[in-house]
């Protein structure tokens, strides 16, 4: 603390402030913040839409964009053509075809997407001119661009594990809560059901529930029960958690202060047991929701959760589970890159709260 | 009378290992009646699990005795007029460090009883002006009220606590151990402190200590409890010049010199016997 007399931080500032000098996390926060940024504005930021295909590139490989034209001159960058042929196999061959340049656009205008899911939108923050492609990261099956796809993947793959947190969060605490503060019968009861959650394996009571929606329903209504499938299975781990630390919060005095100034039992349970469970909710959030990212890339890469041709990175991984594939399309591979981001991302910055809030969760006797 | 317990016996289910209930009990509480009379401070002492606390946290209507009345003002208290009762009865808690929530700001944690009370305290000002009041009251700064309890020594925990207690003006207050985390300095500041406060405000106290100085300076009557009873009533001098029963010259001398005392027979209470009044005010335990 600089000035105590000035400032009065609470401790979880304190933590907070610790939490800021580790540059790692700090790291961590800003690919994460970036991540989520480009999702936000995938519309945007992706010079094609997830679904405009072109069957003619289909694999086509990454584009490489040129900045030296053939006389030597150092300009405006800019994209060659794309000429398809055929080796004595049948197999694609993409050359670049120097005969077309397209120059690399600014604010083009491309294909119509919807601006932050409300206003309809065509111009794009780069791109190249109707005729030529770029695909910076390549191309998939049909010939989509996969940048354009992995951004607009992300909007799935990112807010499921937001919004399944969320959900189980939410859920857990309430569970927790009650069943910690009361104790009894009414937490033996709330605990059997969470232990019989937990006792399911996790993975085939997601493909037992996502067996139970129905075929017809619409692509956004498969991501809503995916969601509510993922949190259905995390919320018992929690409610566990945050049952037993109810169960030490609330002997202790400032529980009883409450109490005995004439606090009812609910505005106990919200303003001083789940606070203080806080500490560690947070870190549990951050190190949960790799489990909601990989979630939906499992069941999308069994085919299973988003179908085509939405997209999210599971799914298009769902392609690179052939090994030929992978031998001739490298590229293919680089949604995978994109979670393994996230999720490293997420657990370091778990990581570095729980060392920041530790000091915090021993002072509230939740560790010792 | 002002508060006065009635048979009151509070016991625990003994687990085993597993859990499962045992049928055995411990009698943490057993069968202790008291009566408290408006404005004065009556002590309860003794050792270490022999029952104070939890008989404290019976009296605050925080456990629910097995069995036994609690009464106020001659009324039982009950579901009914609970709400009322927690007005006129506070309590201040053994240890300074837990009894604060630590993410309130000291001016929230005496706000908070206030907040409830609409009736009493209807404008946010009103209620300022209580809080800087009971601040005063307890001798502590203005500039104190945004800071956190983590940046308070323990006496200064315990004066909050104390303005905690009295900002929803209690008849009652109830002291569980609320010294003994303290130094001896700071016991002391304290001690002066609930003297006068209990002039000001003209409260009734109900001590409870393991510390005999402490209660020799603080109340006018003691009860020494031993294993869930009360085993000895009386004026605050003739516990210390006359104990009668062999438990309170046990603890007197232990006081003293904790090594006089020779624990290897076990003070028996009888079952089923009641306090006998030895006169002027004098109650024992029959051995």
């Amino acid at each position: 603390m600089t000035n105590p007399a000035t400032h009065s931080l609470s401790e979880f500032q304190i933590a907070m402030r610790t939490f800021r000098k580790n540059r790692l996390a700090m790291l961590c926060v800003m690919i994460l913040g970036a991540l989520y940024f480009s999702a936000i504005f995938a519309g945007f930021l992706s010079p094609y839409s997830f679904k405009s295909e072109r069957r003619e590139h289909s694999y086509a490989p990454p584009t490489r964009i040129h900045f030296v034209d053939e006389s030597g001159e150092f300009g405006w960058p800019f994209v060659y053509g794309i000429k398809l042929s055929f080796d004595e196999y049948y197999k694609r061959i993409y050359q670049e075809d120097r005969s077309v340049k397209y120059p690399v656009q600014l604010f083009n205008h491309g294909d119509e997407y919807k601006f932050l899911g409300l206003v309809p939108m065509n111009i794009h923050l780069w791109g190249v001119e109707e005729g030529g492609a770029v695909y910076l990261l390549g191309a998939d099956n049909r010939g989509r661009d996969l940048l354009s796809r992995i951004l607009w993947g992300g909007r799935v793959s990112l807010s499921i594990g937001l919004i399944g947190v969320a959900i189980s969060f939410s859920i857990g605490l309430i569970f927790g809560g009650i069943s910690g503060y009361y104790g009894g019968w009414i937490d033996n009861v709330l605990m059997r059901v969470a232990e019989m959650v937990m006792m399911v394996p996790g993975f085939y009571l997601l493909l037992a529930l996502r067996a139970a929606v129905p075929p017809e329903f619409s692509s956004v209504q498969v991501y809503i029960a995916i969601v509510v499938i993922l949190s259905f299975i995390g919320w018992a781990g929690l409610a566990r958690i945050i049952r037993g630390m109810c169960l030490s919060l609330r002997e202790r005095e400032f529980v009883l202060a409450a109490k005995s100034i004439g606090l009812s039992d609910f505005s106990i349970i919200i303003r001083h047991i789940l606070p203080h469970t806080l500490s560690y909710s947070i870190f549990a959030v951050m190190l949960s929701i790799p489990g909601y990212i990989l979630g939906e890339s499992a069941l999308s890469l069994l085919g299973l959760g988003i179908e085509d041709p939405y997209s999210s990175w599971g799914l298009l991984l769902a392609d690179a589970m052939s090994i030929v594939k992978i031998r001739f399309y490298p590229w293919i591979l680089i949604p995978a890159f994109f979670i393994f981001l996230t999720i490293i991302s997420f657990n370091v910055i778990g990581d570095a709260l729980r060392d920041a809030l530790d000091p915090m969760m021993k002072a509230e006797g939740q560790r010792s | 009378m002002i508060l006065e317990l009635k048979n009151i016996t509070k016991t625990y289910p003994l687990k085993s290992g597993f859990g499962t209930k045992t049928g055995k009990v411990v009698r943490a509480v057993n069968n202790v009646s008291l009566g408290v009379e408006k404005g004065e401070s009556i002590s309860l002492v003794g050792e270490s699990g022999c029952g104070k606390t939890t008989l404290a946290r019976v009296i605050m209507q925080l456990i629910r005795p097995d069995g036994g009345n609690v009464l106020y003002d001659g009324k039982k208290v009950d579901r009914t007029n609970i709400a009322t009762y927690r007005k006129d009865v506070q309590m201040v808690f053994q240890d300074p460090y837990s009894s604060l929530d630590p993410r309130y700001t000291i001016r929230r944690v005496i706000d908070e009883g206030m907040a409830l009370d609409k009736t009493r305290f209807k404008t946010q000002q009103e209620r300022e002006m209580r809080i800087q009041k009971m601040l005063g009251a307890v001798q502590l700064k203005q500039d104190m009220l945004g800071r956190y309890p983590h940046e308070f020594s323990g006496g200064e925990r315990q004066r909050i606590a104390i303005a905690r207690a009295l900002v929803l003006n209690p008849t009652l207050l109830i002291l569980d151990e609320a010294v003994s985390s303290l130094d001896v300095l700071v016991q002391e500041e304290i001690l002066k402190l609930l003297t006068s406060l209990q002039k000001d405000f003209n409260l009734t106290y109900v001590f409870i200590s393991h510390n005999l100085k402490v209660v020799k300076r603080i109340s006018r009557r003691v009860a020494v409890m031993y294993k869930g009873k009360i085993v000895e009533l009386a004026k605050t001098e003739d516990i210390f010049n006359n104990p009668l029963h062999s438990y309170t010259r046990d603890l007197l001398s232990a006081a003293v010199d904790y090594k006089s005392v020779i624990r290897d027979m076990e003070i028996r209470i009888p079952d089923g016997a009641q306090l006998e009044d030895k006169g002027g005010g004098h109650w024992v335990m029959p051995e």
